[in-house]
């Protein structure tokens, strides 16, 4: 296997040791929306994305889970540069992703990469998957030769387990999850410092995705790379994320370590997004009543009193924020259950 | 290889017995999708077929519902008995008259199989003009009994609605409206809820939970995911490459596992809270699920099978039958010879 670290351009200084690599500041993105209705045209705004910190650390796994419509799909498109936000800032290095162009830009680029969920619809299906890694390669390093470009592909192949041989082969001619190896292949061929995997495993087949989470995990033990990871199965987040940052309606409502925020959630959406999971065995489960509010009408004050058995009046008045409430673990609520033993 | 009769005392609801659905090939000759599928749905039983995506859980459901079509490119044969009554000799007509009747269906996209330009009021009304025929008007109340029935609020705005008004959860609570307007023996859920978030999953398993506890109708459930079938069945049959691997009641899924397919899939899932954070590798199945047209020769997992003899390469394994339970494995059941 490769270390990937040597093959970064040497005009590109490396973040101080300690800093995050990725540090996103007050981030809001809203989408507005016109409908004609029988009254006229309406508008209205979609608060996708609603004020949301968080900073991923050198080789660190970020994970961020919530519920349809709850924003984490912007915020990764955000993070990747794909769409600009309304306010707030995403540092990628210290450098602030919207304030470069031209030539700063490219550099900075390629040290933030995407795995997406459907390898499918991320491949050119008329074109060899050896060729379509090749150009991601051939883009990064301007200068190298065919046979250069040729050797570092089959090295990329070769490193997400799979044949080089499978270079010759179209995507249809591959399964799911040789297609998402191939994805991964892609995404590491810019030597990356935060790959942003959205729902990563969720296309795959049940008995293949343990050896894609397992490739991904390889990955960062080798080239101390950094995930922000987006995902619903909460015991694969568990597995593979450090901390998590649980998004309720374009919101961060708890933040804190994986094992800490699934085991003890102090907030009662995560409490329970983590009943409503069916885990093995376990018969009763516990149901949340109502639907997440939509975000064109985002709740007063906190945005899950809606559905939240412990909501007080206070709740519609005033908006919680993160406040701590363990070491590294937050969660924005007035009346947090309490934590295990006391 | 029929399941063993004198296991569950009245005679099932639903019993499948050596399902086969084929493929008529261009160049002649019929290649098997579904093979050997044998399994029974009691009374009051909640059933879940599990398997992987080109695991033929749903062609086989489709199959049991006649909805394959008669003199397609797909040739169904086997044994379907429902309520007594043996399916496959049924006229066209006949099926067409149990279906939406005495067996109910729920797919998994719940907007694409409703009317995008139809109120949610008039499509269930349709449901229950069918089986009872009647004016529209005079439908209504039962109509909104149904919305009610099952959790919908606002019963009197949502019959107004248009599909793409209400949320997945809620247009998902409508299939099944529909699919009650009948009162049916035979609930047929394909992946009801793959397409809703945890905490809306949630709330359609205890609703589905509730319907057979309520009116002792008998649920199939198709899906891709363990858990769930782990949350409500009270049997499992778990499907690899188009066969019956294995049938076993839910108690003795986890822990208790004979096929060793069964056994792998459930150590390779990641478990919740089993140690804190990165807790090193997942004990992750090699190769990929195999391809119709590319059977291997004798036991469909015995490449990817870490406890495979030699006989598994060469010989298919029959589905043993003991009491309610059953398995197709060399290795499991002690391997006599063929």
């Amino acid at each position: 296997m490769t270390h990937l670290a040597g093959h970064r351009p040497p005009d590109v200084p490396a973040g101080p040791p300690g800093a995050p690599v990725v540090e996103i500041q007050d981030l809001v993105r809203h989408f507005t929306s016109r409908r004609l209705t029988g009254r006229g045209i309406e508008k209205s705004v979609v608060r996708a994305v609603d004020g949301v910190s968080l900073s991923v650390g050198k080789g660190e796994t970020f994970g961020i889970v919530g519920e349809s419509g709850c924003g984490k799909t912007t915020l990764a498109r955000i993070v990747l540069g794909l769409l600009s936000p309304s306010a707030g800032r995403v540092l990628v290095d210290g450098v602030d992703l919207a304030a470069v162009r031209g030539a700063s830009l490219r550099s900075l680029r390629p040290r933030v990469q995407a795995v997406f969920q459907d390898p499918y619809s991320s491949l050119d299906p008329r074109m060899r998957v050896g060729r379509a890694i090749g150009e991601v390669v051939a883009y990064h390093h301007r200068a190298w030769d065919r046979a250069r470009i040729r050797a570092r592909t089959t090295e990329l192949i070769e490193m997400v387990g799979l044949d080089s041989s499978k270079a010759d082969a179209y995507p249809g001619q591959l399964s799911g999850g040789q297609r998402q190896r191939i994805g991964i292949a892609k995404a590491f061929a810019t030597d990356p410092e935060l790959v942003v995997a959205d729902e990563p495993v969720s296309a795959l087949d049940v008995s293949v995705q343990a050896q894609v989470i397992n490739l991904l995990m390889d990955l960062q033990a080798e080239n101390g790379v950094s995930y922000l990871v987006i995902g619903h199965g909460l015991a694969a987040m568990e597995h593979i994320c450090d901390r998590i940052g649980v998004l309720y309606l374009g919101k961060l409502v708890e933040v804190g370590p994986a094992s800490v925020v699934l085991s003890a959630p102090r907030h009662h959406y995560t409490a329970a997004l983590v009943e409503s999971a069916p885990g093995d065995g376990r018969r009763e489960l516990s149901v949340l009543t109502g639907e997440p509010a939509s975000a064109r009408a985002v709740p007063s004050g906190c945005r899950f009193r809606t559905r939240c058995a412990a909501a007080q009046a206070r709740c519609a008045d005033d908006e919680p924020s993160l406040a701590e409430l363990g070491p590294g673990h937050s969660a924005a609520c007035f009346y947090p259950r309490l934590a295990p033993n006391g | 290889m029929t399941p063993d009769p004198g296991a569950r005392g009245a005679s099932p609801l639903l019993a499948v017995r050596a399902l086969r659905v084929s493929q008529e090939r261009p160049g002649g000759g019929r290649r098997d999708l579904v093979r050997e599928v044998s399994f029974e749905v009691g009374r009051g039983e909640i059933v879940c077929v599990v398997g992987e995506s080109g695991s033929g859980k749903s062609l086989s459901v489709k199959a049991v519902m006649g909805l394959l079509g008669d003199g397609g490119p797909l040739h169904v044969a086997g044994d379907i008995e429902f309520d007594g009554r043996d399916l496959p000799e049924l006229t066209i007509e006949q099926r067409r008259a149990l279906r939406g009747r005495d067996i109910a269906m729920v797919f998994q996209e719940p907007l694409a199989n409703l009317d995008p330009v139809m109120r949610i009021g008039a499509q269930v009304a349709e449901c229950v003009r069918r089986v009872e025929p009647q004016r529209p008007r005079q439908a209504m109340p039962r109509v909104l009994e149904l919305l009610r029935h099952v959790g919908l609020p606002d019963v009197q705005r949502v019959a107004r609605c248009y599909p793409h008004e209400l949320s997945g959860g809620m247009c998902q609570r409508v299939m099944i409206a529909m699919a009650l307007a009948a009162r049916p023996k035979l609930l047929i859920a394909d992946e009801p809820t793959s397409a809703l978030d945890v905490t809306v999953q949630a709330q359609i398993l205890d609703l589905l939970t509730r319907m057979r506890d309520d009116e002792g109708m008998s649920i199939l459930l198709v899906t891709h995911d363990l858990s769930v079938a782990a949350a409500i069945a009270d049997s499992v049959i778990v499907m690899y490459a188009g066969r019956t691997a294995e049938v076993t009641p839910t108690s003795e899924l986890f822990g208790r596992a004979r096929h060793p397919y069964t056994a792998a899939l459930l150590r390779s899932l990641p478990q919740r809270g089993r140690a804190a954070g990165k807790s090193g590798r997942l004990v992750a199945i090699g190769g990929t699920v195999p391809e119709p047209g590319q059977m291997p020769p004798g036991c469909a997992f015995a490449p990817r099978c870490d406890q495979a003899i030699d006989r598994c390469s060469q010989h298919d394994p029959p589905l043993e039958w003991s009491g309610g339970s059953a398995v197709a494995c060399w290795v499991a059941t002690g391997g006599e010879q063929p």
